[in-house]
């Protein structure tokens, strides 16, 4: 049984304890009337490399991303005479020694050159942006190396300085840092990847995005919808689950509200920790208190075509098993043209 | 009591079902992950990918200008540094990783010799061999996973190594 069939089955039991309920036939994602021009993205690890993915690549409609222990865009490309995978696992989380890391030049410069062919928007979209970025003193996955050139990668792209925040202070882990949500001890690198460090981080990243931001909700409303994701998916290998998540508030249902798409790490799909990532994280209370819509695509493990045993976010060219030169990083990307799709829905017009 | 009802006692302890049931899954495990890694190689992917951008680095440089150029010497000064500290962070690493594996060897043969305890039925003492032996197992494969990935970590430092200074030292078109 898939935890959210579990979840389901509790939730109907007893209805009156259940913070929210899930449908067991997963609804159309509705159209929003979301904004188009204030579009922001966060994730976590290879979320994190998605959600830099997503912000490049899309960065007419986007204004910032938070990057939590995620390498720069591209990153999986950095040293030409190495595979992708080589780079990715090799150079874009804990390389040997500093100049074995991502080769940021050589990124800054595909990026450009991808930007004139039309693959990516307008590299121009990005100067008046914002940035987070975040490394724990004891992560050991994605280590202060690869997220150095992070900061360097978007420093190059013309992101000015005083719009990138860069925590490098916090003694965590691999993962996102919670209040009081998820392990208990703070600088550990565990399942579900959800640390309890007494930070608010998804509200340090979207007042980081958005400034001024009303204080988070206490309790979340009854607003989170499973929908069918299948639907926006066009080729076999995605790895992406059959359905994801969807956080309406209340003052959303009439339209022109902002959108945040939220990424999970490795290991962290509903399929592998539940609701955890989509209900713990504490990005609903403040959708709630602020009028943002919250999406969380899902994508799930695989053990054999396409070859992704951990459920991680496609960021060295799993989706395209067949081709010697995948895309996983423009317009086209199996992953990127899905979620893009996501949001152009969220975008239509309220029926 | 009849001699023909004193049977000995043949059913399992429940330390020792658990300790052979933990064996099985460990094993299972073990080889899951051996799967995996079989189908994580695509060597006519990898092949092709590097092949294709060691073409396209090379078709970028200048080999006219290559025999004629004089390289500038902070260029290889530069370089050479870069190198010794791929090998000396590599070395520092790889003695690091095989201490750690030697010590817990070690304390896997110690601690199997001490998991026999006094009082304790042979099936007990069993389950707790098995168990220490489990323990030990486990540990020795999360370090040599742990090196496996140093060792990688390792060729790309060479690689990128090669790669940049071949960019430093060949002239481009």
């Amino acid at each position: 049984m898939k935890p959210i069939q579990a979840i389901a089955i509790v939730c109907s039991a007893h209805l009156l304890l259940c913070a929210h309920t899930v449908n067991a036939q997963p609804d159309k994602l509705p159209a929003l009337g979301v904004k188009l021009n204030d579009v922001t993205v966060s994730g976590l690890s290879s979320g994190a490399f998605m959600a830099s993915q997503l912000y490049i690549v899309n960065s007419q409609i986007m204004s910032g991303a938070g990057i939590i222990a995620g390498g720069p865009y591209l990153c999986a490309l950095s040293w030409d005479f190495q595979s992708h995978v080589q780079n990715a696992t090799g150079s874009c989380m804990n390389p040997l020694t500093h100049s074995s890391g991502p080769n940021t030049p050589h990124l800054s410069s595909l990026t450009r050159q991808l930007a004139e062919k039309g693959d990516i928007d307008s590299i121009t979209n990005l100067v008046d942006d914002k940035i987070y970025l975040f490394n724990g003193k004891a992560d050991h996955t994605v280590t202060t190396t690869v997220m150095d050139q992070t900061y360097q990668y978007f420093l190059d792209l013309g992101i000015n300085k005083d719009a990138i925040e860069y925590v490098t202070d916090v003694d965590a882990g691999h993962a996102i840092v919670t209040t009081s949500f998820g392990n208990k001890e703070c600088a550990v690198t565990e399942k579900p990847f959800i640390n309890d460090c007494d930070i608010y981080q998804a509200k340090d990243i979207l007042n980081h995005l958005y400034s001024g931001l009303s204080e988070p909700a206490a309790d979340v409303a009854q607003a989170i919808v499973e929908f069918d994701q299948t639907e926006f998916i066009k080729s076999g290998n995605t790895s992406m689950s059959d359905s994801a998540f969807v956080y309406i508030p209340e003052g959303c249902r009439e339209g022109g509200c902002r959108l945040h798409i939220v990424y999970h790490g490795c290991l962290q799909g509903y399929t592998e920790i539940g609701d955890q990532y989509y209900m713990g994280t504490g990005y609903n209370q403040i959708a709630d208190a602020n009028d943002i819509v919250m999406l969380y695509p899902q994508v799930e493990p695989s053990s054999k075509d396409p070859f992704n045993p951990q459920g991680c976010w496609d960021f060295w060219g799993y989706s395209q098993p067949n081709k010697s030169e995948p895309d996983f990083y423009s317009k086209h990307a199996p992953q990127l043209s899905a979620v893009r799709a996501m949001i152009d829905r969220l975008a239509e017009p309220v029926n | 009591m009849n001699a023909l009802t004193q049977m000995p006692d043949l059913s399992m302890d429940k330390d020792l079902k658990a300790a052979l049931e933990r064996a099985n899954q460990v094993m299972k495990t073990s080889m899951e992950e051996m799967n995996l890694l079989k189908n994580a190689f695509n060597p006519m992917q990898t092949f092709v990918q590097i092949n294709e951008q060691f073409m396209q680095f090379f078709s970028k440089t200048d080999w006219m200008g290559f025999f004629s150029q004089k390289n500038d010497p902070a260029n290889i000064q530069s370089c050479m540094t870069d190198f010794l500290d791929v090998q000396s962070t590599s070395f520092k690493k790889l003695t690091e990783s095989q201490q750690k594996l030697l010590i817990d060897s070690v304390k896997d043969i110690s601690d199997s010799m001490t998991a026999f305890k006094a009082g304790a039925s042979p099936q007990q003492n069993l389950a707790a061999v098995i168990n220490k032996n489990l323990d030990g197992f486990e540990q020795i494969q999360k370090d040599v996973n742990a090196q496996a990935s140093l060792m990688g970590s390792i060729q790309t430092a060479y690689v990128a190594w090669l790669q940049s200074t071949l960019e430093k030292t060949l002239p481009k078109k």
